[in-house]
């Protein structure tokens, strides 16, 4: 049953990465790594920057995200990745949909689990 | 500051280059992905610290930063042309049916053989049409179409259309799958072809498109929808397409069950049969089942195997009944409906017809490339003996590229008889062998369809018709000349006029061009006219006439075609010297009997589609009889199991009419015998038959027959038929004592003059032609001296007379002696002498056969000339010549 539960939260995952990769930059700009750190820390997603870069591409080209390159004092220009107002919208209707989904799956819980 | 080994760049750059199409398919820009992970590697080894970076270290570090995995080793270098690697994993297989395989079993075989059958109709000229509409020219098109948008959408990882492409392939797949149906007897064929030729792949196209319309489905399914196990639109699409399919199919389907229907047991069926294909079904096809199917196509019949239970291939004999039922016309006024074909070898495919009446007794259908080039009609009359001898000459041209027949059903005038029949071969003209029917018949079949030679013959098929068929009319142009000599009497409408009505075409399997006409001439010492528009008359000063004109044959066959020759009241009798007969004389007297108003009259209308235009007419007949004439209506009609004939009292016409509805082609057989009943049972009866065409017997005819010889009593028999054509009826009635009406106008004088008659009794003007033991005998009353003609007339009813008495030998012998075409007897025209004696007859004498103008008119004209040419000879020598 676990080993079910286990893909299962793999598939989720999965499924979720594009809303939480929008979620992740709807506050604020970011580059690779520190995207890779907030979805680490904020949806506990352990998602590698190679991993990464391509949904970040393929976002870039759905015009979902923008990048913009940095000079940096450590290393080379850094990629900063930041929401277009298409990407804005399409997360605000993300975010209604699983609001909505949620909340149909928490009412079903709640009226399975009364007396 | 890191060193790179080779094999590490190598290693890096061989995994970026796998990685590429599945970036692309992922949606992602490979790139600009290659170009991040390049730099975030370059971090990498920079905070490890690595002095020297090898082809390990790539690998262990692209695993560390969770590069996506390069696809499987087995796999061969990605290509423009390697599938993507599937969203959920999924890889496709790279069997037989990858990318490239797909676009040319699934797009390009099916197009290529939509494009070959629809301009070479390869498939339709042997086996079945199976594009008989353009409806159906798009169906299949849509097979190719669809795979190939889905094809490009899969390739192109586009998304966007998923709905519509799912209703496409849904539709794709159902149009495919009712071809593969259909071409299931060809399947075998066509693999064992591409084995042992290379060639077949046609026939395999349906299944091919139906395989990659589904292997491409499954591709999109796995790679670019929208991941989800449902792809919404197939399952319509496909009712669609099948839907889209029934309609095309419908009046094929219609045809079909209604062709089921029709030649069941019973007629209740058989009637529900007809209206179907009376309304729903497809008249091309039907007309197609009249023609016959090669053995090609009836191992194709896959409709009628299994997609139809229980309905099997009618026979073109039952066919043509069916077509005659349905539409209440003769098959064979259509041509063979005409095929898809396109160029060279396969456009002669069009022009070819299954003739399955080859030296049969039936016209048959019409033949394709087969026409009538030439005809001219010369005509002679003797107003004072009342005769007339019509010669038809023909012409036929066979543009085909095989040997064809001429068949056709001539009508001749009343009481007319062939008495003439030459065939030109190599430019001479041969005549006809006169004998038995069977010997004539047997000669023919002899040397037309078993050898292939010249004959032609010509038999009697019903009363005042014959039938001519000859072969072979070459191909490829080719012509085929005959002659036929008509001996008629005039049909005397008093003592002063004579009617001659012209020989013309009633049925026939060949075509008659747009714009035909028929050459018409005609002389008589007396006057002669025609109430019709196309011929004129000039007279000489002696009084002598001549009619000329060009007729197309609508005109020719029109109940107006007649001449009228005037004659003189006195000239009451006539003689002639029997030359032909063991040197008998036969005298001729014009009579004119009293016929008074029959009794009781029997009305037999036909219920047939031809009859709706005279409906009105024929009811305007039926009222105002005198009460003292017993009347009864018997309507041939179609019903659903009841009495196919209705009969109507005379209290019952008015009420009963308006309610018949005519429709299709009716048996008149049922509604005569009945009215033939009802005409004996009484002294003085009559029986009125009017209809339309009768092409097919529906039933025996017998038990009519039998009626007729047998009753004691023998009703005045009058017919009138609203159109020219074939009477299979009348055929079967020949010989018997019948006095078919002569049309002479439109149906309404006709009928109107024909009411007059049987409600006020007339005079009957005819002639009786005997034997006269003596010349003077002949000669008395002041006798005018005729020709043979009035010898072969004689002979024509002396013959009729000895068959009604059994005594078949004498009057066979009879007609063969005066060269006569009769119900015992025929005429043929074979090659050559060898021919003639394998069959055991003999020519008659080119000097013995009738001609235009008569022996008797040459030799005065050619004493005339001598004598003018002496005279001439003696005024140029001068009076001293004649010293």
């Amino acid at each position: 049953m676990s080993e079910y539960f286990d893909n299962w939260t793999v598939q989720v995952r999965k499924g979720l990465l594009d809303f939480c990769v929008l979620n992740a930059l709807a506050d604020e700009e970011c580059y690779g790594y520190d995207l890779v750190n907030a979805l680490a820390e904020r949806f506990g997603l352990g998602v590698a920057e190679g991993t990464l870069y391509p949904l970040l591409s393929r976002l870039r080209l759905q015009g979902l995200v923008s990048t913009r390159l940095e000079e940096s004092s450590e290393g080379p220009a850094r990629k900063y990745y930041a929401l277009t107002p298409t990407g804005r919208e399409t997360l605000r209707l993300m975010r209604h949909y699983m609001a909505a989904l949620q909340k149909g799956t928490l009412e079903r819980t709640r009226k399975t689990n009364r007396p | 500051m890191s060193t790179w080994t080779d094999s590490a760049r190598h290693a890096l750059e061989q995994y970026f280059q796998a990685i590429r199409p599945g970036l692309s398919a992922h949606g992602a820009d490979p790139e600009e992905v290659i170009e991040d992970l390049r730099q975030l590697l370059e971090r990498e080894v920079a905070a490890t610290g690595l002095g020297m970076v090898t082809e390990e270290d790539v690998h262990r570090l692209l695993a560390r930063i969770g590069a996506p995995p390069p696809p499987v080793p087995s796999d061969p270098p990605p290509s423009s042309e390697a599938p993507p690697v599937m969203r959920n994993g999924h890889t496709p297989k790279r069997g037989w049916m990858g990318p490239a395989s797909l676009l040319v079993l699934g797009v390009l075989v099916p197009a290529l053989t939509l494009l070959t059958e629809g301009l070479s109709g390869i498939c339709a000229a042997a086996f079945f049409d199976p594009l008989p509409t353009w409806w159906h020219v798009l169906l299949v098109a849509l097979v190719p179409a669809g795979n190939l948008l889905l094809w490009l959408a899969w390739r192109r990882q586009h998304a966007a259309w998923a709905g519509f492409l799912g209703w496409l392939n849904g539709a794709a797949v159902a149009v495919a799958a009712y071809y593969t149906v259909l071409y299931i007897p060809l399947l075998l064929p066509g693999v064992l072809g591409i084995l042992w030729f290379g060639i077949g792949l046609l026939p395999l196209a349906p299944v091919l498109a139906l395989v990659s319309a589904l292997c491409l489905r499954r591709c999109y399914r796995l790679s670019v929808s929208v991941g989800s196990a449902r792809w919404g639109g197939f399952w319509p699409g496909l009712v669609l397409g099948l839907l889209a399919l029934l309609a095309a199919e419908s009046g094929h389907i219609a045809t079909r069950v209604g062709l089921k229907m029709a030649t069941s047991g019973t007629t209740m069926e058989q009637t529900r049969g007809l209206r179907l294909l009376r309304t729903q079904g497809d008249r091309e096809h039907l007309l197609r089942a009249c023609y016959g199917w090669t053995p090609g196509a009836a191992q194709m019949d896959v409709w009628g195997r299994w997609l139809i239970p229980g309905s099997t291939r009618v026979s073109p004999e039952k066919a043509r009944e069916i077509y005659f039922r349905v539409t209440g016309r003769p098959f064979n006024l259509e041509p063979a409906p005409r095929l898809r074909t396109g160029r060279g070898a396969w456009a002669e495919v069009n022009e070819w017809t299954w003739d399955s009446d080859h030296g049969g007794d039936k016209v048959g259908g019409r033949i394709k490339g087969l026409h009538l080039h030439s005809s001219r009609l010369d005509l002679v009359t003797d107003p004072g003996a009342a005769w007339s001898y019509t010669e038809w000459i023909m012409e036929f041209r066979n543009d085909s590229p095989s040997q064809r027949e001429a068949r056709a059903q001539m009508l001749l005038p009343p009481g007319g008889v062939v008495s003439r029949l030459t065939l030109w071969v190599d430019g001479e003209e041969r005549e006809a062998a006169f004998s038995g029917r069977a010997q004539v018949k047997e000669a023919y079949r002899q040397v037309a369809v078993r050898q292939r030679r010249d004959p032609v013959l010509v038999t009697t098929s019903g009363p005042d018709r014959v039938m001519m068929q000859c072969f072979p009319v070459p191909p490829n142009g080719g012509l085929m000349k005959i002659r036929l000599g008509i001996t008629a009497p005039l049909t005397l409408d008093q003592a002063t006029v004579g009617i001659v009505r012209l020989p013309c075409l009633t049925e026939r399997n060949f075509s008659i061009r747009q714009g035909f006409t028929h050459a018409v001439w005609a002389q008589s010492p007396g006057l002669l006219t025609s109430s019709n528009t196309a011929v004129t008359v000039e007279v000489s000063s002696s009084g002598a006439s001549t009619l000329r004109g060009s007729l197309n044959d609508t005109q020719l066959s029109s109940p107006g075609a007649l001449i009228l020759v005037q004659r003189a009241a006195s000239a009451v009798n006539a003689w002639t010297h029997n030359t032909l007969g063991g040197g008998l004389f036969i005298r001729q007297t014009v009579t004119a009997e009293p016929s008074p108003p029959p009794s009781r009259v029997a009305f037999v209308v036909d219920g047939s589609a031809a009859m709706k235009p005279h409906w009105a007419t024929v009811f305007q007949a039926l009222n105002g009889w005198p009460a003292s004439t017993e009347i009864v209506v018997f309507v041939a009609r179609e019903t659903e199991g009841g009495d196919p004939v209705l009969r109507l009292d005379r209290t019952a016409i008015g009420s009963g009419w308006g309610r018949i509805e005519p429709v299709g082609g009716q048996d008149n057989v049922p509604a005569l015998r009945r009215a033939w009943e009802f005409a004996t049972a009484g002294p003085d009866g009559a029986v009125v038959w009017i209809h339309g065409l009768q092409p097919m017997l529906m039933e025996s005819v017998e038990p009519l027959v039998q009626l007729i010889e047998r009753s004691s009593r023998a009703p005045v028999f009058h017919e009138l038929q609203v159109e020219a054509g074939p009477d299979r009826v009348l055929d079967h009635l020949d010989g018997l004592r019948l006095a078919p009406s002569i049309r002479r106008g439109m149906l309404e004088e006709d009928l109107s003059a024909l009411t007059a008659i049987l409600r006020n009794g007339a005079t009957r003007w005819g002639c009786r032609r005997e034997v006269a033991p003596t010349e003077s005998e002949a000669k008395r009353g002041n006798a005018a001296a005729a020709s043979l003609h009035l010898a072969r007339l004689w002979a024509a009813e002396e013959v009729q007379r000895l068959r009604t008495q059994r005594k078949i030998p004498e009057a066979a012998a009879l007609a063969a002696a005066h060269q006569l075409v009769t119900p015992v007897s025929g005429a043929v025209v074979l090659e050559n002498q060898a021919q003639y004696r394998q069959t055991g007859l003999q020519p008659v004498d080119p000097q013995s056969v009738p001609t235009i103008p008569e022996p008797a008119t040459i030799w005065l004209a050619l004493t005339g000339a001598l004598a003018l040419a002496w005279t001439l000879r003696r005024r140029r020598a001068g009076p001293g010549s004649r010293n």
